[in-house]
C-alpha cells in the first residue's frame, strides 16, 4: 500500500496539470452544487465527455473534484436562501437559514465549509486507509440490514417534533405516505398515481424539496410584507474559532462515522447520511431545544455527514464495483470510457490510479476551504439585495433549475404542488424536517422490509435476530425511547408551550 | 380563533383522507406470488397510523378549543401562530396567482418572454422605491440565466409553442 501510496504522490508531484483540475473541478462542483435542480450528479455528467481529452488519472481526478464541491455548494444557497442546492444539502437549511436570518449568514458558513472540510477528510482517509474491510462490511448488509438502518432514522420523527410528539409523526408519516406515489418496486402496482401517467415514477425528490423551502419561502416572505428586522447583513464567511469548533467535536465525529457507513453502502448515498447525522445529532444534543432555531450543532451534524459520505461512497465504487450514490454511478461511465472496469481487480492493477484519486480527493477538500470562502462570499453579495428583487429571481431560478432536470415541466408542477406542501407545514407548526426524513427513509424502508420478509420467510423473527439488524433495531428503540423521555421532560409542567421547538422552516 | 377552527377544519380533512386513503391501499391489486409482502402491506401501515395521529391532534384542539371559550386569553405561541400583518393574504394570492401564471407562461411564451414578465410582475408586489432597478434587473437577471444555461452549459430552456416557440428557436 505505501508503494503505490508514494507512486501516486510522485505522479501528482511531477504533474501539475492534475492540480489545476482539481481546483478547476472543486470550483465546477461548488456552482453546480450551489444552484438550486443542477446538482453535483449534472456537473459530473456534463465534465465526462472532457475527461478523453485526458489519461484516466487525471480524468478521474476531474469528476472526484466535483463531486467533492458540489456537497459542499448546496449549502451555500440552503443557508443564504432557505435553497438547498441539491437534495444533501436540504437537511442544512434547516439550521443554516434561521442562523442566516439572525444576521450570522456568514458564521453558518464557515461552520459548514469547516463541517464540510472535516467530514470530507474524514471519509477520505477511512477511504485511504479502511477500503477493502468496510466494502466487505457493505457486503453483510441485506435488506434486514437496511431495513434496521432506515428505522433508526425514521425514529428521530418521534424527537423532531416541535414540542408535540403528535405533530412530529404526522409531518413524519405525511412524508412516507407522499413517497408511496409511483409503481410499487416490488409487484409493478401503481399506487396512489389516480390514473395520472406523470405520477407513475413517483415523486421528484429534487422537484420536492426546493418546492417545500424554496418556494414556501418566497410566498412566506412576500406574504408577511415588507421585510423589517431581519439582518442578513454580515455575510463575510468566518470559520468558526478554536472553542466554537471543539465544541462540535462529538457531533462532528459522529455524523463523520455515521456518513461514511451510509456512503459506502450502495444505493443509499449523502442525502441519507446527511438526514440521520442530523436526526442523531438532534437526539443525543445537550441542547436540542436550539434546533431549528440556527443550533451550530444543526449545520455542523449534516455538512460533515454529507461529505464524509462523498468518501464512503467511492468504497464500493473503487473496491467492488458497485457505486455506492447517483453521482458514483455517473462515474462509472467516467471511467469504462477509458476501458476501466471498477472492482477488486483494480486496486492491484491501478494502484496509482486508486491512490492518485485518494490524494485528489483530500487535495480537493482542503481547496474547497480556501474556495468555499471565496465562492460563499461572492453568493453572499446577492444577500444585499433587496428581497423584493431577489424573491422573485429565486422562483425562477428554482423553475429553470427542476425543468432542466429532465426538461419536463410535469417536476415543475410538483415543485410548485411542494411550495404549498411546505407553506401548508409552517402553517400550521408541522417540522418540515420530519415530512423530509419521511420523503427519504421511506422508501428504503418499505422495500427493505419486505424483501427481508421475503428471505426471512416471512418469519419477522429471523429478520430482527440477524446480529447488524438486532443491533441497529435495539439502538432505535432505545434512541426512540430516550427521544420521547426527552420530549416530556422539556415539556412546561403548566400550560404545555413548548420551550424545545425545531421550527425547521 | 379563525386559525385555530382552521387547524380543525385542516386535521379533520387529514384525518378523513388517511382513512379513504387506508381503503384505497386496501383495494390495490392483490399478487398472489407477493401475497404477504403485498403492494397494500405499507401503505396500510403508513395510512393507519396517520390517522390515528390525525384523530389524537383534532381531539386535542376539538377540546382545546371547547374548554376555552372565545375571549379567554391565548398563550404566546397561540398568539404567534395566528398573527398574520395587514394585507398578509391579499400578498399571498397574489404572489401565488403570479407563481402558477408563470408556470403556465413558461409553457406558452417560453422562457425569455415569461421570466421577464413574471420578474417585472414580481418585483411590484412588495413596495421598493428604486424604480430604476426594478426596470432593469428583470431583463438583465433574464439575458444572464438564459446565456448560462443555453450557452454555458448547454441545457434546454422553455421555449413555449407556435410563434413563440419559433422566436426561440431564434435566440436560444
Amino acid at each position: 500500500m505505501l508503494d503505490a501510496f508514494v507512486s501516486a504522490a510522485g505522479y501528482m508531484v511531477g504533474n501539475p496539470m492534475s492540480f489545476l483540475l482539481i481546483l478547476f473541478s472543486v470550483i465546477w462542483g461548488i456552482v453546480f452544487g450551489a444552484v438550486p435542480g443542477l446538482t453535483g450528479i449534472v456537473g459530473v455528467a456534463l465534465l465526462i465527455p472532457f475527461t478523453f481529452a485526458f489519461d484516466p488519472t487525471e480524468g478521474m481526478l476531474l469528476l472526484g473534484g466535483v463531486y467533492v464541491g458540489s456537497t459542499f455548494g448546496g449549502s451555500i444557497a440552503a443557508i443564504l436562501f432557505n435553497t438547498p442546492g441539491s437534495p444533501e444539502a436540504a437537511c442544512t437549511s434547516l439550521d443554516g437559514y434561521p442562523m442566516a436570518k439572525r444576521g450570522e449568514a456568514g458564521k453558518a458558513l464557515g461552520i459548514a465549509l469547516a463541517a464540510s472540510a472535516v467530514g470530507g477528510i474524514f471519509g477520505t482517509l477511512v477511504l485511504m486507509f479502511a477500503a477493502p474491510p468496510l466494502a466487505r462490511l457493505a457486503l453483510q448488509f441485506g435488506p434486514a440490514e437496511y431495513f434496521a438502518l432506515a428505522v433508526l432514522g425514521i425514529t428521530a420523527i418521534a424527537s423532531i417534533g416541535g414540542g408535540s410528539l403528535v405533530k412530529g409523526l404526522i409531518a413524519g408519516l405525511l412524508g412516507l405516505a407522499v413517497a408511496l406515489i409511483g409503481l410499487d418496486p416490488l409487484t409493478g402496482t401503481a399506487r396512489f398515481t389516480f390514473g395520472n401517467m406523470m405520477l407513475l415514477t413517483g415523486v421528484s425528490f429534487i422537484a420536492a424539496i426546493i418546492g417545500i423551502f424554496a418556494l414556501a419561502e418566497v410566498l412566506q416572505r412576500f406574504a408577511d410584507g415588507p421585510p423589517k428586522g431581519e439582518q442578513l447583513t454580515q455575510v463575510s464567511t468566518q470559520l468558526p474559532s478554536l472553542a466554537e469548533f471543539m465544541a462540535t467535536k462529538v457531533t462532528l465525529l459522529r455524523s463523520s462515522v455515521i456518513g461514511t457507513i451510509i456512503g459506502a453502502l450502495p444505493g443509499v448515498g449523502a442525502t441519507t447520511a446527511a438526514f440521520i447525522s442530523y436526526s442523531e445529532a438532534f437526539r443525543w444534543s445537550r441542547k436540542p431545544e436550539l434546533f431549528g432555531k440556527g443550533s451550530p450543532e444543526g449545520i455542523a451534524a449534516p455538512e460533515s455527514g454529507n461529505n464524509s459520505a462523498v468518501g464512503g461512497s467511492m468504497i464500493p465504487l473503487l473496491a467492488l464495483g458497485i457505486p455506492g450514490s447517483a453521482t458514483t454511478a455517473v462515474m462509472i461511465g467516467g471511467l469504462t470510457i477509458h476501458g476501466i472496469v471498477p472492482g477488486p481487480m483494480l486496486m492491484q492493477n491501478n494502484s496509482d490510479l486508486v491512490y492518485s484519486v485518494f490524494i485528489g480527493m483530500l487535495l480537493a477538500n482542503i481547496l474547497m476551504l480556501v474556495f468555499g470562502l471565496r465562492a460563499a462570499r461572492l453568493f453572499a453579495v446577492v444577500l444585499r439585495a433587496p428581497y423584493q428583487l431577489v424573491g422573485p429571481a429565486i422562483v425562477v431560478l428554482c423553475m429553470t433549475g427542476v425543468f432542466a432536470l429532465n426538461n419536463n415541466v410535469s417536476d415543475v408542477a410538483v415543485m410548485l404542488v411542494f411550495g404549498g406542501v411546505g407553506f401548508f407545514l409552517k402553517s400550521y407548526g408541522l417540522p418540515v424536517a420530519s415530512f423530509i426524513i419521511g420523503l427519504v427513509l421511506g422508501p428504503i424502508a418499505e422495500v427493505s422490509l419486505r424483501q427481508g420478509l421475503i428471505l426471512a420467510d416471512h418469519d419477522i423473527m429471523t429478520l430482527v435476530s440477524r446480529p447488524i439488524t438486532g443491533t441497529l433495531l435495539i439502538l432505535s428503540a432505545l434512541s426512540l425511547v430516550y427521544g420521547i423521555w426527552g420530549q416530556i421532560r422539556r415539556q412546561p409542567p403548566s400550560n404545555g408551550a413548548p420551550d424545545a421547538q425545531p421550527e425547521t422552516s | 380563533m379563525l386559525h385555530k377552527l382552521s387547524e380543525v377544519v385542516v386535521f379533520a380533512a387529514l384525518t378523513i383522507a388517511s382513512v379513504a386513503l387506508w381503503f384505497t391501499a386496501d383495494a390495490l391489486p392483490v399478487s398472489k406470488r407477493y401475497a404477504q409482502v403485498d403492494s397494500d402491506m405499507w401503505p396500510k401501515l403508513v395510512f393507519g397510523a396517520l390517522a390515528i395521529c390525525c384523530a389524537i391532534h383534532l381531539a386535542q384542539k376539538v377540546a382545546g378549543l371547547m374548554a376555552a371559550p372565545s375571549g379567554t386569553p391565548r398563550t404566546l405561541d397561540e398568539e404567534l401562530e395566528a398573527y398574520a400583518p395587514q394585507g398578509y393574504y391579499k400578498r399571498l394570492i397574489l404572489t401565488g396567482a403570479l407563481i402558477v401564471g408563470y408556470f403556465f407562461a413558461l409553457q406558452h411564451v417560453g422562457f425569455l418572454l415569461a421570466t421577464l414578465a413574471f420578474l417585472w410582475a414580481g418585483t411590484f408586489i412588495l413596495p421598493y422605491r428604486n424604480t430604476l432597478a426594478r426596470l432593469l434587473f428583470a431583463p438583465v437577471f433574464t439575458l444572464l440565466l438564459a446565456a448560462f444555461f443555453s450557452y454555458g452549459l448547454s441545457l434546454s430552456l422553455p421555449r413555449g409553442t407556435d410563434i413563440f416557440y419559433d422566436l426561440s428557436q431564434a435566440l436560444y
